[in-house]
C-alpha cells in the first residue's frame, strides 16, 4: 500500500496524536535558560554600575576661595558620603588651582574623585599713584593696592617704565594671578629730581636745595600745600624733632612728594631739683626733673642709694633717655620724713544708680596726703550686686606710702529703671526711621529689621528679663541681651514698623528659646534675629526650616504645632 | 486542565512576588535591637499573655522609670509598660483603645508630659511608636493622627516603600532576627544601670511666654479618662521624677485641677523625691532626665504601695502559671543586671 | 530571534540608566554654607591682637580659653549660668570684683566672650574708665569707629570693644567676641 503523502499546506498537516516535537523544545531550554542568566548578570552587573554611579559625583570643579572640604559636596541625590580614612582634607589647597584625587566612601562603594580647582574671575586691585627719586629702580606692587584675589598674585609692569629723565609716567601694571587671568591697571609714576626721603640730624640746618638730587638742577623749587598752592613751612623748626616730617614741593612745576627723617643722636639736657618725701611713699623719677630739652619724648628713672623705708637724706641719680635712645644723667638730692598723718578721702557721697549699670565710684573723688602725692584709692563694692535693687554699702579706702589709712563709707542705691511702653516705642521708631524707607515693600522691611538686629545687638549671658519693657530697652540701647531680649527687640522694632507679630517660645527640653512670629499679608512665618554661632539666619522662615535646625541642634525650636497650627 | 494550569501558575507567580515583597519588607525594616531599641517596645506586648492588672502608658518617663519587675516581687501587681520613645498623647490614647482589644486591667497609669505636644514631632519617632502596632482601627487612627506632613498612610501599610534604601546600611542583626524578634525590654521597662548625678548648680528656668496646652492635647486626655471609664479601668495621672524638661508650676497646677475636675487622681512625684528615697545623685543615669534602675525601683516600690491600698490591685504571687512566667521574667531581669555591671564596671 | 532583539534591547536601556555615571558637578560656594563651617578659628590664646583687658597682670582677650582666666583669677565673687541659646553648650557669667566675664562654650572648651567693666575703679589699658569724658574716648581710640545710637564700636584685630557715651560720659565698656556677630 502506497504510503498517503504529506500535504504540507497550511492547516492541512497535523503532527500524529501522541507524537511530540520534543527536539526543537529540548534545544531551546538551555539556550533560554543561558540567555536568561547572562542577561540577569549584565543586569546585575549593569544594576551594580548604576547605583554606584548614582550616589557620587566623580568629577567635582570648584571656584578657588575660602573653602572647606567636605563629603557632601561629592554626594549625588543626597546619597550619605564620608571621606575614605586614608584621604587628607588639608590635602587640597582651594587657593592653588589643579586637579586633586578625593578618596570617598559611600554605602559598600569606594571612590576615587577628582577635584578640579579653577580660578577664572580675574583679581582686583586699585591703582595707586607712584612717586621715585630719579635713576631708583621702581617696585611695580608700590603702585597698587587693595590686590584680591583668590589665589596669588604677581604684580609686574607691562613695560619697564623710564626713571632717568624726570617726570609724570603712565604705566600699566599687570596682576596675574595663578589662574593665568589678568588684570591691567593704569597707573601714574612720578619721577622727580628730589631725594624721596632726606635723613638729617636734629637741630641741623635745612634749606629746600638740600633735597636735590647731585646730579639734578632745579631752576624753582619751594614748600607747598595740598592744594598745590606755595607754601609756608619752617624747616628748622622741623628738625628739631626727631621722626618722620611728610613735605611737598613744586620743582619747576613737578610735585613732588618727600619726607624728612630727623635723627636725634644728642642726649637730653635736663634740669634737676631736690625731692622731699616720706619714708615708704613711691618716689618717682619725673618729680627730680625740673625741666628737660630734646628734640623727641624722654622717659627718665632714678637710682637710689639707701632704702626708702628710712628717713634720712641721700643722692639719686636720674637718667634720662630720649626716644631715639640718646641719655643724660644727672644727681639730685631725696630727703624722706615720716609721715603718720593717714590720707583725706574728698568728694565721697552717697550714689543712686540703676540695675544693670556701671557705676562710677570715683569720679568727683580723690585722696590727699601731705607728703605722697599719689596716695591710692581703692573702693570695696564686694557687697554689691549690680543685677539686683537694694541698697548697698561701699567702702572707699585710701592708703599712702607709709601705711596710713582711712576709709569712708557710702550707700550705693540700685533702682530697676522703669521703662514705660512709650520709651520702649519711642526709642524703636528712631531706629526704624533709620532703617526703613517709604519705598520698601512689607518683606524688606522684615528683612531690614532682621540685619539691623543681626548686626548691632549682640549675644550676651544674663537672667533672663521677665518684663518686655525692659528686656527691649535693654535690647534697643545697650545692644546686647540674651534670646529674650532679642525677641522683645525685634517685638518693639517690628511694631514700630507697623509689621504684625507675636511671640514664641519653644516647648522646653534643654532650653527655652524665644523668637518671634511675623504676618505680612503671606502668612505667619518665623522671625529668630538671636545671634547664633553658625551664622544662620532666620529671617521670614517657615516651621519645616526650624524643625531641620531643631534636630541638629537640641530641639532648639520645637514648638508644639497644635498650638501654632496658623504659622506657615 | 488547562485553565486550572493557568490558575495555578498565576497563583504561584502571584504567591512567589508577596512572598519575596514580604521577605524584602521584613529585611528592610528597622529591627530596633542594637542601639536604638525603644522601637521595638511597642511590638513586644503582644507577645505577652494578656491579663495585666496594671498598664503604665507614656513616654520615656514611664519605661525608664518604673521596675514591674519590682512590682511583681513585693506587691505581686503582673504589670506592662506600654511606653515608647515621645510616645505622643494622641498615640498614648490609641494605644490603650488597642490594649482594651486584649485585656481589662484594673488601672491604667499615664505620664502627663506628653500633653506638651498636641501634634507629632517627627516620623522617626512616630514609625517608633505606630510600626510595633498590630493592625486595627486603633492603629489605622493612631497612624492618622500621627502623620507629618512628609508621611504617607501607604508607607505605614508597606513599610517597603519607606524603607527601600536601607539596602545599603543593612547589618548583621537585620538577618539575625528576620524571623523572629528580640526581647528588649523587660515588661516595657528598659533597664539602665549606670549613673550621672544631677548637676548641684542646675541653670535657671527661664519663663514662658504662654503655659497653655493646646486643646488637642487636652481632647485626647478628655479621650483617656472617658475610655478608662468606660471600660470601667481605674486611671492614675502622674508625672514622673524627671529633673528636665522642667515641668513648670504653672502646668502642673492646670493638670491638678483638671484631675479634679474629672475625679481622677494626680501625683506629681516631684513633690514626693524624699517620700520615695530618690537620690539624684546615684538614681539617674542621665543627669535627672531618666531614672536609672535604682531610680526606677524605688519609684516602682512607692507606687506598688499606692497601687496595692489604694486601687485594690490583687496579689497574684499566690497563681501558679503566673508565678513560673515571672520567675522567667525575673531570670532574664537579673541577668541584665550582671551584664550592665560588666559592661560598665559596676560592682 | 525577537527575543534575542528584546533582550539586547533591555540591555541598551540599563545601559543608558548607568550612563549617568561621568556628569560633572560644579560647586559654588555661597556664603550661607561657608557659614556652617567651625565658628572658632581664633587659637586658644584668643583675639590678642585686638584690645585686651588687664586685670592685674593678666591679660584677658575675647576668644581666649577660660581655664588660665578662671586659674588667674581665682574663685568669682557669683557665677551664673544658663542654657545658651546662641551656642550649643553653656552661657556662664563671671562676676569679679570690679568687672564680669561671660563665656561660651566651644568645640575645644569655654572661651572669654565678653568682659563688661562694673565700675570706674578699673579702666582699660589705655586709660578708659566709666565715667570719663567723651572727649577721653576720642583721645585714646580715635575717630575710626562705627556709631550706633550712643554705642561706639572699635573693631581692631578681629574683636570690638563697645563704649557706650550718654549725656558726654562713657556708661560702658564692653570687649566683646564678634564669634555669633553678622558677617560684615
Amino acid at each position: 500500500m502506497k504510503k498517503p503523502q504529506l500535504d504540507l499546506r497550511p492547516g492541512k498537516w497535523k503532527p500524529k496524536k501522541g507524537k511530540k516535537v520534543k527536539k526543537h523544545r529540548r534545544l531551546r531550554l538551555p539556550v533560554l535558560l543561558s540567555g536568561c542568566v547572562l542577561l540577569l548578570a549584565a543586569a546585575g552587573l549593569i544594576t551594580f554600575f548604576a547605583v554606584k554611579n548614582s550616589r557620587v559625583y566623580t568629577r567635582v570643579e570648584v571656584e578657588a576661595g575660602d573653602l572647606t572640604l567636605v563629603p557632601e559636596d561629592f554626594s549625588k541625590n543626597g546619597a550619605p558620603v564620608s571621606f575614605d580614612p586614608s584621604f587628607s582634607p588639608d590635602s587640597v589647597d582651594f587657593h592653588t588651582p589643579g586637579t586633586y584625587s578625593v578618596k570617598l566612601k559611600s554605602g559598600v562603594f569606594h571612590y576615587t574623585a577628582s577635584l578640579t580647582v579653577k580660578d577664572t574671575v580675574p583679581p582686583s586691585g586699585r591703582a595707586v599713584a607712584g612717586m621715585l627719586s630719579r635713576g631708583e629702580r621702581s617696585d611695580p606692587s608700590a603702585l597698587v593696592a587693595d590686590v584680591k584675589d583668590e589665589t596669588r598674585v604677581t604684580v609686574s609692569f607691562e613695560t619697564e617704565p623710564d626713571t632717568a629723565s624726570c617726570g609724570v609716567r603712565d604705566v600699566t601694571v599687570l596682576l596675574t594671578d595663578l589662574g593665568g587671568n589678568v588684570t591691567k591697571l593704569p597707573a601714574t609714576l612720578t619721577v622727580i629730581p628730589l631725594y624721596t626721603v632726606l635723613v638729617r640730624e636734629a637741630g641741623g640746618q635745612l634749606t629746600p636745595a638740600d633735597f636735590i638730587l647731585p646730579d639734578c638742577s632745579v631752576a624753582e623749587l619751594f614748600p607747598v600745600g595740598d592744594d598745590g598752592s606755595p607754601a609756608q613751612v619752617d624747616l628748622a623748626a622741623l628738625t628739631e624733632s626727631a621722626g618722620d616730617h611728610p613735605l611737598r614741593f613744586s620743582a619747576d612745576g613737578l610735585i613732588c612728594d618727600c619726607v624728612l627723617r630727623v635723627k636725634d643722636t644728642t642726649p637730653p639736657v635736663m634740669v634737676l631739683r631736690d625731692v622731699t618725701s616720706a619714708v615708704g611713699a613711691e618716689v618717682e623719677a619725673a618729680l627730680f626733673v625740673e625741666s628737660v630739652q630734646d628734640a623727641g619724648s624722654v622717659s627718665f628713672t632714678v637710682s637710689f642709694t639707701a632704702p626708702l623705708d628710712q628717713t634720712g637724706t641721700q643722692t639719686v641719680t636720674i637718667r634720662g633717655v630720649d626716644d631715639s635712645g640718646n641719655a643724660a644723667v644727672g644727681k639730685a638730692t631725696l630727703t624722706l620724713v615720716p609721715d603718720e598723718e593717714p590720707p583725706a578721702i574728698l568728694g565721697a557721697e552717697n550714689i543712686v544708680s540703676y540695675v544693670g549699670k556701671a557705676v562710677s565710684y570715683l569720679s568727683g573723688v580723690w585722696a590727699e596726703d601731705a607728703l605722697d602725692p599719689k596716695p591710692s584709692l581703692t573702693v570695696d563694692s564686694g557687697a554689691v550686686d549690680l543685677q539686683k535693687e537694694g541698697v548697698y554699702p561701699v567702702t572707699y579706702v585710701a592708703t599712702d606710702a607709709a601705711g596710713n589709712r582711712s576709709e569712708k563709707q557710702i550707700t550705693l542705691t540700685l533702682l530697676t529703671e522703669t521703662v514705660s511702653e512709650a520709651d520702649v516705642m519711642a526709642k524703636a521708631k528712631e531706629i526704624v526711621s533709620s532703617i526703613i524707607t517709604p519705598d520698601m515693600t512689607p518683606r524688606d522691611k522684615v528683612e531690614a529689621i532682621y540685619r539691623w538686629m543681626k548686626k548691632n545687638v549682640a549675644y550676651r549671658d544674663g537672667a533672663t528679663i521677665v518684663d518686655w519693657q525692659q528686656a527691649a530697652y535693654q535690647g534697643l540701647t545697650t545692644h546686647r541681651g540674651d534670646c529674650s531680649v532679642f525677641q522683645m527687640t525685634s517685638r518693639a522694632l517690628l511694631t514700630a514698623a507697623g509689621i504684625e507679630n507675636r511671640l514664641i517660645d519653644t516647648v522646653p527640653y534643654y532650653n527655652v528659646h524665644y523668637w518671634n512670629l511675623v504676618n505680612i499679608g503671606e502668612g505667619w512665618y518665623h522671625f529668630d534675629a538671636t545671634s547664633f554661632y553658625d551664622k544662620q539666619d532666620f529671617c521670614y522662615v517657615d516651621s519645616a526650616t526650624l524643625a531641620e535646625r531643631s534636630v541638629h541642634y537640641r530641639r532648639s525650636h520645637t514648638f508644639d504645632p497644635a498650638r501654632f497650627s496658623y504659622v506657615s | 486542565m488547562k485553565r486550572v494550569k493557568t490558575i495555578l501558575r498565576v497563583l504561584c507567580a502571584l504567591l512567589l512576588f508577596i512572598g519575596t515583597f514580604l521577605l524584602l519588607q521584613s529585611l528592610l525594616t528597622p529591627k530596633y535591637v542594637d542601639d536604638v531599641v525603644e522601637g521595638a517596645f511597642v511590638a513586644e506586648y503582644y507577645r505577652e499573655k494578656k491579663d495585666h492588672d496594671v498598664i503604665f502608658i507614656g513616654d520615656c518617663e514611664v519605661y525608664e522609670n518604673f521596675s514591674p519587675a519590682v512590682l511583681w516581687e513585693e506587691y505581686g501587681v503582673n504589670s506592662y509598660i506600654r511606653g515608647s520613645a515621645e510616645q505622643y498623647i494622641f498615640q498614648s490614647y490609641y494605644l490603650l483603645e488597642d490594649t482594651f482589644y486584649y485585656e481589662k486591667p484594673s488601672v491604667v497609669v499615664f505620664n502627663v508630659q506628653s500633653l506638651q505636644f498636641g501634634e507629632a514631632q517627627s516620623e522617626a519617632y512616630n514609625r517608633m511608636t505606630l510600626e510595633g502596632m498590630r493592625w486595627s482601627p486603633a492603629k489605622v487612627a493612631a497612624i492618622r493622627a500621627s502623620m507629618t506632613e512628609d508621611e504617607h498612610f501607604i508607607e505605614y501599610v508597606f513599610p517597603l516603600l519607606r524603607y527601600h534604601d536601607r539596602w545599603s546600611d543593612l547589618k548583621q542583626t537585620d538577618f539575625q532576627y528576620l524571623f523572629h524578634k528580640k526581647t528588649v525590654s523587660h515588661n516595657g521597662y528598659y533597664m539602665r544601670l549606670d549613673a550621672k548625678a544631677v548637676p548641684e548648680n542646675l541653670p535657671p528656668v527661664k519663663p514662658l511666654g504662654d503655659y497653655s496646652f493646646s486643646d488637642r492635647a487636652w481632647s485626647y486626655l478628655d479621650r483617656i479618662v472617658e475610655a478608662c471609664k468606660r471600660e470601667g479601668v481605674q486611671l492614675l495621672l502622674i508625672k514622673a521624677p524627671s529633673v528636665f524638661p522642667h515641668w513648670y508650676d504653672e502646668w502642673d497646677e492646670q493638670v491638678k485641677a483638671y484631675a479634679e475636675k474629672q475625679g481622677v487622681r494626680y501625683i506629681n512625684f516631684l513633690e514626693h523625691t524624699e517620700e520615695i528615697g530618690l537620690d539624684f545623685a546615684t538614681d539617674t543615669y542621665d543627669a535627672g532626665q531618666h531614672m536609672n534602675l535604682s531610680g526606677a525601683e524605688k519609684c516602682a516600690r512607692w507606687i506598688g504601695r499606692i497601687l496595692a491600698e489604694d486601687y485594690g490591685v490583687p496579689d497574684r504571687r499566690g497563681e501558679e502559671a503566673l508565678s513560673a512566667a515571672w520567675a522567667g521574667k525575673l531570670a532574664s531581669y537579673r541577668a541584665e543586671i550582671e551584664e550592665q555591671k560588666e559592661r560598665y564596671g559596676l560592682s | 530571534m525577537k527575543r534575542f532583539l528584546t533582550a539586547l534591547l533591555a540591555v541598551a536601556l540599563l545601559l543608558g540608566l548607568a550612563a549617568c555615571a561621568g556628569e560633572v558637578k560644579e560647586i559654588r560656594k555661597t556664603a550661607a554654607e561657608e557659614k556652617s563651617a567651625p565658628a572658632v578659628t581664633v587659637g586658644k590664646e584668643g583675639s590678642v591682637d585686638g584690645y585686651v583687658f588687664r586685670a592685674g597682670d593678666f591679660s584677658i582677650a575675647v576668644d581666649a580659653d577660660m581655664a588660665p582666666v578662671l586659674a588667674a583669677l581665682g574663685e568669682a565673687r557669683s557665677y551664673y549660668e544658663s542654657v545658651s541659646c546662641a551656642f550649643n553648650g553653656l552661657d556662664k557669667l563671671y562676676t569679679y570684683d570690679h568687672f564680669q566675664v561671660t563665656s561660651y562654650p566651644a568645640p575645644d572648651g569655654d572661651r572669654v566672650q565678653t568682659v563688661w567693666l562694673m565700675d570706674d575703679t578699673v579702666a582699660t589699658p589705655e586709660g578708659l574708665r566709666v565715667g570719663a569724658p567723651a572727649s577721653q574716648v576720642d583721645a585714646l581710640y580715635g575717630s575710626s569707629f562705627e556709631a550706633v545710637g550712643a554705642e561706639r564700636i572699635y573693631s581692631k584685630g578681629g574683636m570690638k570693644l563697645k563704649v557706650i557715651v550718654q549725656e558726654d560720659k562713657v556708661t560702658s565698656i564692653t570687649y566683646q567676641s564678634v564669634i555669633a556677630d553678622e558677617n560684615d
